[in-house]
């Protein structure tokens, strides 16, 4: 298999015959061996097409209660043959792409670098400095996890790579190592391999101290009394009486089993995917694990979070429950819903008091919300909110800034001095006319926000102005602290 | 506090805009409204009649007036100001604008000249940070000024530690 086009071979004498060592001996400094994903690989990938052909054919097995021209049991043993066939094909031709992927990708992470080279017939050859590596998550999706495997998905900045699949030990202690990388800590492949290895299940060694975990009934609890669920709920009702007090009942039958049956999925699926929410604090750092089937252990990379936004739905507010989203430099594509394995922007879907104090000890360290002194708009404000201006409130102390409003949700939002990109004051024609101003501060895209909306002309003035003086002396604290580790 | 305190810059005077810069405003207003209402125009005239096009022309005269004659209160709202640490810049005559821009901050700064802005001897200088609300751009600057800024705001971002 290995020929012209097979991977770099250190020990092949043709290379050391070609006539332009130059710009070849500047792409690899000195060849070393290169490693290839688990064997493994292009089996799982093939078994996972396999499975989707299957449960295509399988919907079409089951019947759906609409009204056909044709028995699909029938359709499908007359022609057993030919579709077995095709399935064949297709599995064979997926199973030879996988296979060529798998022997065309090879990575090295070693004590010099990080580099991963795919491509058949474009060869592509990625190096990621050390220090550029922001956040690392190990995904393990069933079928790799039956097998014990997972991926590797490397988070640098706008570019992201993902290694699969991989032994779940050596996934988790590339993980490890790397992440001590990205923090600048010298050490060598051998030296991480010495620390106490993560257990299988929940990816969490003796070393390291979980902070939070949410329970499956928190989740479902969580998910059914919050807003937008309820509001779909009341309507669902209302709907449902509307349409029995017609007499149309045979109609809402059509109507609502479909609702039901979504939000059972709804649930299932949030089930799926937060079973087993960790937030857990290890030797590199923060770490979210979570999954029931699909394993995910996302890293939260604290040093790099922009902003804090704290939710209360109505409901939740008589539960004692808080949603926490996070601001991350660099994964502003982070989907924000509770759905889907992808990386979140989510650091806990649902927690109780005690669990959000904990939770924003470990990201903001030393930050005391409840001592920040709040202030109100001022009266005339209500002109341009009749409602919503009640329950506006700013306020900030030397590490934060902090904002809070809600009518029926109540949403927080917390940036620190150091994180904030720019400071805008807005004033519009309704504003002029009432007096008021509004102070805006930046932030990296994402979840967070931070508005100070119809405020006092004086008060936006000078809380902008110290608002930049603060910012400063934040950063040049930061400057100082990290002026040591080369940052 | 009226509101041009409110938004002035602490301590000192705002740099304006160069002059030539309404020009190119009130040329890209004239080609911008008299072609989209001369199409307008054009449209109603032929599938209805004088009676109906003559009205949109009007408006569409009306507008462009008014657009031209705005661009010098819009001009007089522009400034920005060099201080020690951050950038000030503001803008805008209905809803006002002051921006804040910390040089530890900025992650490129550009400079952009579009074909008119080139005539009269423009160019913009666009500052970029890591949030998209930032929203900071220095039109109208003759480009020996913008190329001096450029590289003042540079040298001071790369002294200044992002801290990121």
């Amino acid at each position: 298999m290995s020929g012209p086009d097979g991977p770099p071979d250190p020990g092949d004498p043709a290379a050391d015959d070609l006539d332009i060592p130059e710009p070849v001996e500047n792409l690899h400094p000195k060849e070393k061996p290169t490693e290839r994903p688990h064997p493994l690989t292009p089996l799982i990938r093939g078994w996972v097409i396999f499975l989707l052909i299957i449960v295509a054919i399988g919907r079409e097995l089951v019947p759906s209660g609409e009204r056909r021209d044709y028995d699909p049991l029938a359709l499908l043993q007359a022609n057993l043959l030919p579709i077995l066939g095709v399935i064949l094909i297709i599995v064979m031709l997926v199973a030879i792409a996988s296979f060529v992927t798998w022997w065309f990708t090879c990575f090295v992470i070693d004590d010099d670098e990080l580099r991963i080279e795919t491509g058949l017939l474009t060869k592509t050859s990625k190096r990621i400095p050390f220090q550029r590596v922001q956040s690392i998550d190990v995904n393990q999706p069933l079928a790799a996890r039956m097998f014990g495997l997972a991926e590797l998905r490397i988070d640098a900045g706008s570019e992201n790579s993902t290694l699969r699949y991989l032994s779940r030990r050596k996934a988790y202690r590339l993980r490890d190592y790397l992440l001590s990388r990205a923090h600048g800590e010298q050490l060598t492949v051998a030296d991480s391999a010495q620390r106490s290895p993560a257990s299988a299940a929940r990816d969490l060694s003796s070393a390291d101290q979980i902070l939070v975990t949410i329970t499956p009934a928190q989740v479902i609890i969580g998910f059914l009394t919050s807003t937008d669920v309820v509001i779909s709920g009341v309507i669902s009702i209302i709907g449902l009486v509307a349409l029995l007090s017609a007499g149309l009942g045979v109609f809402s039958l059509g109507v609502f089993i479909p609702i039901i049956f979504g939000t059972l999925r709804q649930i299932g699926s949030r089930l799926f995917d937060q079973f087993n929410y960790t937030l857990a604090r290890t030797g590199q750092g923060l770490r979210i694990t979570r999954g029931l089937t699909n394993l995910t252990s996302q890293s939260v990379p604290v040093d790099r979070i922009q902003g804090v936004r704290i939710t209360r739905y109505l409901l939740w507010k008589a539960l004692g429950y808080y949603r926490v989203d996070i601001n991350v430099l660099g994964i502003a594509g982070a989907s924000d819903n509770d759905d889907g394995a992808k990386i979140s922007s989510i650091l806990l879907p649902v927690a109780t008091r005690t669990q959000l104090e904990t939770g924003l000890a470990a990201i903001l360290p030393g930050v005391d919300l409840s001592a920040i002194p709040l202030w109100r708009c001022p009266d005339r404000a209500r002109w341009l909110r009749w409602l919503s201006i009640q329950t506006f409130r700013w306020g900030h102390d030397a590490r934060v800034a902090y904002a809070r409003r809600g009518l029926i949700d109540t949403i927080a939002w917390v940036m620190p001095h150091t994180k904030v990109q720019s400071v805008r004051i807005i004033q519009g024609p309704l504003q002029r006319l009432v007096r008021v101003a509004s102070v805006h501060l930046d932030s990296t895209p994402g979840p967070v926000t931070w508005i100070a909306p119809e405020i006092d002309p004086n008060d936006a003035r000078a809380f902008a102005l110290s608002e930049l003086n603060r910012m400063r002396s934040a950063r040049r604290a930061q400057t100082s602290r990290n002026g040591t580790d080369g940052h | 506090m009226t509101p041009d305190q409110l938004f002035a810059p602490p301590g000192v005077e705002w740099q304006r805009l160069a002059p030539a810069w309404r020009t190119v405003r009130r040329i890209n207003a004239l080609i911008g409204y008299l072609l989209v209402f001369g199409i307008a125009t054009a449209v109603v005239y032929r599938f209805l009649d004088w009676r109906w096009a003559l009205p949109v022309a009007i408006l569409g005269l009306v507008i462009t007036i008014w657009r031209y004659v705005r661009i010098g209160t819009l001009y007089r709202s522009w400034g920005y100001a060099e201080l020690a640490d951050d950038l000030y810049l503001t803008r805008g005559v209905t809803f006002r604008n002051l921006t804040a821009v910390p040089y530890a901050r900025m992650q490129v700064v550009e400079v952009e000249s579009g074909p008119i802005e080139r005539a009269f001897g423009l160019a913009t200088v666009k500052l970029v940070t890591a949030s998209a609300g930032t929203d900071a751009a220095i039109p109208g600057l003759p480009p020996d000024r913008a190329a001096e800024l450029r590289d003042r705001l540079t040298s001071r971002a790369e002294n200044g530690n992002s801290g990121l």
